[in-house]
Order: structure tokens, then C-alpha cells, then sequence
């Protein structure tokens, strides 16, 4: 399925989260999604998934508006947001089992405990989530998004909190979706490590569309380079370091928890690269 | 803006023609209006207090047609005429119970009696207190005019239940318009005339009120937006 | 079908939630029993057989120690985005509010099938109408209850402070269900009693129809992000 976003924008209490983007999900390709802190990022992941309505522009799924498809299409979505939306009372099998069902997958208790299994969960199956570390939740976060093998595939930052190899697992998953036709939108703070998996790199900047290029023929330095200048605000001092353009004009209502998220995404990066 | 030069005019216009309103219909039911033959004198404070109650359920629908409004079109000026009829209707509403008790006081010999019409109303002031309370307690312009629409709407269900309770539910409080077998007022013409009056000037003063109001949460807003507007061009 | 399964998905799960955390039963349960209690033993003694007191106590008791655990049911969903991945199931979004509802039904009805027995033994009452008008009623009072306090919830959930403002928001609203529970509940006791009552059951199931009905419209808006 292809996802198309016209001219959206989404304003909230007089600021713009989104500005006016026009950008397409491309059915078997890879979006990444690049910028600062409270760039809008995941304001436009809601937006591309009708959790939240735009103030103005439109969201088409196939060609069609999306207000005119019933609610069966988000059928064919699969999110991953900062919250895991998990409940942390339940245990690892009874939230995906819960997930299962509610999107009426056929085999709800198989489909749960083949996911168990690929997420490497299967001797804490049984335990609540709330006792699970930071990368377990998130591979099972994962595995919630995919538990009803959608055809849009929007993860928010996917690879924070997962070690060298888990990482190196989703990026296999991920690869595998791509050939199998799903559309990927990554919104990755640690962007480069992510660059081989991209078609399209996008950057955002306080809700505008900055840039839009074509990761497979474009250079990476030069990306970086650019999306660098991007972040500082103008007449400042531009500055190597990718971190140097979060101040604090970059951060949106969720700063705070943008800003975790961040921190723990630098961290996996670290470690991918040792 | 040159929206509030025309907003200014309109309220001039209202409250001048309010404010005489009033004291004419303060005079008629006061002095001009007869006696009632068994209640006597302490029987002039219906006007007011059939005004008042009028006036609150009035109020309370602009709330809800208000709410409604602002869900379908989301207008921030529907949300603004919203919080300002519902805070003209608890004050409307307050007025009917403070008269109704006085007139209880010396027709009844109590200040308050726990008849349905008296019990409903009170209920309807506390659902629209708990009406600006979520009002006050939800965060961000958007979330609140949304919760508040929802609640505009949930609330109303409380109004027309102060209409029907006291002919669904005999109580003591009296009714003086007669529906069975045609409408009959079980009173003088005079007094009609007088009540009649006392509900116009009350709606008078009562759209004024509102055009004042209202008016004023647009300054409000106006300067929560400028403010918040060079808070952002401070930090960057 | 698809509707029905999602439903029935959504309530798997807050039976489950149930089951591990209390919130809704346990908890409920207890605080009627103690309200109960407390009633008791603030009436001077002799005073406990009247009929008045026996209605009016079991009403205020049970609804009150409903609010626990009505609450509760959004309050939790809004935190890490559940609610989200509720909102993002392929059916249509009124059976989030169903769902909810009727898990809570559900929750209020098991606290009443345990805590009413004991109201009946302490104050010494008899049933004196036939079983399955106790059922009947009983069954009116909560689903309409539930209905308002989900709705409820649902906005509360939304507010600062708003398990705090919960009960204020929905008491209010609930004053006609507390009437007629309780005129109802004197009609019962009264043989013949019925005549006037039935006035309280017109009431009883218009709001039922009333907020159960008017979510479908507006449910959309509560739950909007």
C-alpha cells in the first residue's frame, strides 16, 4: 500500500508540528526519517497512520483519501511509537496474543508464540513486561507491530535499547519486509548506520520538509554534512558533531521523552560501531 | 484587530438596551403588576425568578450547540461562546435558586426543601461547575476546547431533566403553565404581561452579558497567544 | 464479526489486567464492605431496620466504591500510548468504548453480586419481591452506571489531576441512576409499591439508552490525540 501525504499539516495551539510536507511511503521501499528533537517526526508518523487528524492538507492511502476508507485498512498498518503501547500487568505472551486478536489475526495464540520464539522472548513468555529490561520491551514492542504481518511498516525509533545483535537481527527483518513489497518509514536518530537500509533519506526541521534525496545514489557524507547545517539555526556556528543542533529551540511539547529516546539511541550507536 | 471595534459596538448597543430594559421590568413586576390574592407581595419575586430560570436553559443550549459546533468546525470563537454562556448560566442559575429560596422562605417557611424541581436544579449548577472544571483542568487550547465540547454536550442531558422532573415527579414546587388539554396560564393577564416582560429584559441583559464576555476571552486568548509568542522569540 | 472479535479481545484483556492487578474487584469490593461498616456504626442503634436507610446505603456505598475502579479502566490506558494501539485496530473505534464499558459492567456486577448479600444480612432485610427482579434492577442500575462512568473516565483520563476529579465530573451526572436505584429499590421492598415507580423505570432505561447511545456519535472526539 502506498501512503501519500499532501501538503499536511498539523497544528496544535497555534504551533505548526507539522509544516505543510508532501512526502509518499513507496510500497517495498525505505524511508528515513531524519531530525533534531521535536522536529515533528513523530507528530507525522500519527498523521501518516490517522491517529491524528491533519489540521489541513490530506492523507491518501492508494490514492484515496483516507477518511473514506473504512476502519478495516489499518489492518495494513504496523506502528512502533516511544510509548511500546504494551501493558506492563500482562505478561510478554498475553500482550501479543491481545494484539493478535485485536487485529483479528486467524491464529492468534500460534502467531504469538512464533513471535515469542523470533524475538528471542520465549523463556520470559511468561513474565509480566514490567519486569523485562529496556531491550527485551522493545523487541517485544517490535514484535507487537508486526504480530499482523502489516504492509506499512512506521517504527519510531526501532533500534534504541537493542544490543549489537538484536540490532543486527531487525535490520535482517527489515531487509526481508522491504523485499516482500512492505513500505518502511524509519525515524532514526543515529542515522547513519541506518543509511544502507534507506531508498529515500528525508530531514525535518520544526515540522518543514528540509530535504528529500535518494539514499541509494546519494553520498553519505555529504547527506550528513548537509543535514548538520540544517540542525543549527541560522548565524550560529555550525558544528561537526550531529548532537550540536539540539538546543533548546529544538525541542517540541515531548522534548523530555524525545530526549530519552535520543540518548539511548547514541548509545546502541556506540555500540553497533565497536 | 477590527473585529473588536464591531464586537465593541455590539456591546454598547446590548447593554443599552439592557439596562433600561431591566429597570422597567424591575418596575413592572415590583410596582406596576397587582398583588397576588394569597401570596401578597412576596409573590413579585417570580418574575425574576421565572427570568432567571429561563435565561439559565438558555444559556445551557448555547453551551451545547456551542459544543456540538466546535466538534464538527473546530472555530475557537464557538469555544469561547461556549465557556462564556456556561459561566452566564451557572450565574443565572444561581440567581433562580437564591430567588426560588427566598420566595420558599416565606411561602413554605423554609429556605430549601428537597423537591425534585429544587434537587434537579441544583444538580444542573453542579454539572456546569464540573463543566468548567474540566475546562480548567485540561492542558493545551486544543485538548481543552475538544474535552470541553464532549462535555458541553454530556452535561446538557442534565437540562432538560429540571423541565420534566416536576411533571414526570409531582413535588410541592408550583406549576403555573398548564399543558394538559391545551396551554392555560393560571394567571392575570397583568401578570402575564409583567412576566413576559421580566424574561425579555433578563434575555436582554443576557446577550450582553454574553457579547462582554465573550469579547473579553477573545482579548484573553489574543494575549495568551502574543505571550507565548515572544516567549519563542526569547529562547531563540 | 470482525467487530465482535475485537470486542471480545478488548475485554479478554481487561479480565486479564484484572486478574493480575485487583483494581476493579478487589479493591471495589473492599471499599463497599468498609462503607457498609461505617454506616452501620454512625446510625445510633435501633435505627438500622429502616427501609430509607437500608436503600440509601446500599446505593451511595456501591456507587461510590464503583468510582475505584471506573477510573481506573482509562487512567491506564493512557499511559505508554496504550491507548493508541487500542484507537489503531482495524474496527470501528465505538468498540473501544463498548469494550470498555462492558468489561466495567462486568467488574461492577461481580462487585454487587458479592457486597449486596452482606447489605441484606446486616440490616436484616428481606428479599420480598421474586429473585430475578433483584437481578433485573440490579442489572438496569449498573449497565447505566457503567455507561455514564466510562464515558466519564474516558475524559477524565485526559485532565490533570483527573482521577481526583472523576467522581465530582460524574456524580452529577449520575443523580437520576442514584434516584431511581433507589425508588425502585423501595418499590421492591414494598409490596405494590410498583404504581409509582415505574415512572423510575422510564428514567433508568433512557439513560441507558441515552449514554449508551450517545458515545457512538461522540467517542471519536473524547479519544481524538
Amino acid at each position: 500500500m502506498r501512503i501519500e501525504l499532501r501538503s499536511v499539516t498539523r497544528r496544535v495551539d497555534g504551533r505548526r508540528l507539522v509544516d505543510a510536507v508532501t512526502l509518499a511511503i513507496e510500497p517495498g521501499q525505505t524511508l528515513l526519517l531524519c531530525g533534531p528533537n521535536g522536529a515533528g517526526k513523530s507528530t507525522l508518523l500519527k498523521v501518516a497512520a490517522g491517529l491524528v487528524p491533519p489540521s489541513s492538507g490530506e492523507v491518501l492511502y492508494d490514492g484515496r483519501p483516507l477518511s473514506r476508507w473504512g476502519p478495516g485498512v489499518r489492518r495494513r498498518l504496523g506502528v512502533l511509537f516511544h510509548e511500546s503501547l504494551l501493558y506492563d500487568e500482562l505478561t510478554v505472551l498475553d500482550n501479543l496474543v491481545f494484539a493478535a486478536r485485536l487485529w483479528g489475526v486467524a491464529d492468534a495464540r500460534g502467531r504469538a508464540e512464533a513471535l515469542v520464539d523470533e524475538v528471542g522472548l520465549r523463556l520470559a513468555a511468561r513474565e509480566p513486561v514490567a519486569r523485562l529490561s529496556r531491550g527485551m520491551r522493545q523487541r517485544l514492542a517490535l514484535a507487537r507491530a508486526l504480530v499482523h504481518q502489516p504492509e506499512v511498516l512506521l517504527l519510531d525509533e526501532p533500534f534504541a535499547g537493542l544490543d549489537a545483535r538484536w540490532a543486527a537481527w531487525l535490520r535482517e527483518r527489515l531487509a526481508a519486509e522491504r523485499r516482500r513489497g512492505t513500505g518502511i518509514v524509519l525515524v532514526v536518530h543515529e542515522w547513519r548506520w541506518a543509511w544502507p537500509l534507506a531508498d529515500r533519506a528525508a530531514v525535518i526541521v520544526r515540522g518543514r520538509l528540509q530535504r528529500l534525496v535518494d539514499a541509494r545514489a546519494y553520498d553519505a557524507d555529504r547527506f550528513g554534512a548537509e543535514y548538520g547545517r540544517l540542525m543549527v539555526p541560522s548565524g550560529r556556528e555550525p558544528c561537526g558533531s550531529m548532537a550540536a543542533g539540539i538546543g533548546p529551540d529544538a525541542l517540541g511539547p515531548d522534548g523530555p521523552e524525545a530526549e530519552g529516546m535520543g540518548g539511548a539511541g547514541a548509545e546502541v550507536g556506540e555500540e553497533i560501531r565497536t | 484587530m477590527p473585529t473588536t471595534t464591531r464586537t465593541n459596538r455590539l456591546q454598547t448597543v446590548l447593554l443599552a438596551i439592557a439596562v433600561p430594559a431591566v429597570v422597567f421590568a424591575l418596575y413592572m413586576s415590583l410596582i406596576w403588576a397587582p398583588d397576588e390574592r394569597t401570596l401578597g407581595t412576596v409573590q413579585r419575586i417570580f418574575y425574576i425568578h421565572v427570568g432567571s430560570a429561563w435565561n439559565a436553559y438558555l444559556s445551557f443550549l448555547i453551551v451545547f450547540l456551542c459544543s456540538v459546533g466546535y466538534l464538527l468546525r473546530r472555530s475557537v470563537s464557538l469555544d469561547a461562546l461556549a465557556v462564556s454562556a456556561a459561566e452566564i448560566g451557572i450565574l443565572f442559575t444561581t440567581l433562580t435558586l437564591a430567588t426560588g429560596s427566598f420566595w420558599a422562605r416565606a411561602v413554605w417557611n423554609v429556605w430549601w426543601t428537597w423537591d425534585p424541581r429544587l434537587t434537579t436544579t441544583l444538580i444542573m449548577w453542579f454539572m456546569y461547575v464540573a463543566y468548567l472544571l474540566v475546562r480548567a483542568a485540561a492542558e493545551g487550547e486544543e485538548r481543552r476546547g475538544r474535552l470541553a465540547g464532549v462535555f458541553g454536550i454530556i452535561a446538557f442531558a442534565t437540562v432538560p431533566l429540571v423541565h420534566f422532573s416536576a411533571i414526570w415527579w409531582r413535588g410541592m414546587h408550583p406549576n403555573i403553565i398548564q399543558t394538559q388539554g391545551g396551554i392555560r396560564m393560571n394567571m392575570d393577564p397583568e401578570m402575564i404581561v409583567t412576566m413576559v416582560t421580566a424574561v425579555i429584559a433578563l434575555t436582554l441583559m443576557n446577550a450582553a452579558l454574553l457579547a462582554f464576555r465573550a469579547g473579553l476571552e477573545h482579548v484573553a486568548r489574543h494575549a495568551a497567544a502574543l505571550r507565548e509568542r515572544v516567549r519563542l522569540e526569547v529562547e531563540s | 464479526m470482525t467487530y465482535l472479535r475485537a470486542l471480545a479481545a478488548i475485554i479478554w484483556k481487561d479480565l486479564r489486567l484484572e486478574w493480575r492487578t485487583g483494581e476493579a474487584l478487589l479493591t471495589p469490593a473492599l471499599l463497599a464492605l468498609l462503607l457498609l461498616l461505617v454506616i452501620v456504626f454512625a446510625f445510633p442503634p435501633g435505627v438500622t431496620g429502616m427501609e430509607g436507610v437500608f436503600t440509601a446505603s446500599l446505593w451511595t456505598a456501591l456507587f461510590f466504591a464503583g468510582t475505584v475502579g471506573l477510573s481506573r479502566s482509562f487512567a491506564r490506558e493512557r499511559a505508554e500510548g496504550r491507548l493508541w494501539g487500542l484507537l489503531l485496530a482495524p474496527v470501528d473505534r465505538s468498540a473501544v468504548f463498548l469494550a470498555k464499558g462492558l468489561a466495567s459492567f462486568v467488574f461492577l456486577a461481580v462487585v454487587a453480586l458479592v457486597t449486596m448479600p452482606a447489605f441484606f444480612a446486616v440490616f436484616g432485610q428481606g428479599l420480598g419481591a421474586p429473585l430475578w427482579r433483584w437481578v433485573a434492577l440490579a442489572g438496569l442500575v449498573l449497565l447505566a452506571y457503567s455507561g455514564v462512568g466510562t464515558l466519564v473516565a474516558a475524559v477524565a483520563a485526559q485532565l490533570r489531576g483527573g482521577e481526583v476529579l472523576f467522581p465530582v465530573l460524574l456524580f452529577p451526572l449520575l443523580v437520576p441512576v442514584v434516584l431511581a436505584a433507589v425508588h425502585l429499590t423501595d418499590a421492591l421492598l414494598v409490596a405494590g409499591g410498583w404504581g409509582e415507580a415505574r415512572v423510575w423505570m422510564h428514567m433508568l432505561i433512557l439513560y441507558n439508552i441515552l449514554f449508551w447511545g450517545v458515545p457512538y456519535l461522540i467517542f471519536e472526539y473524547v479519544v481524538e490525540v
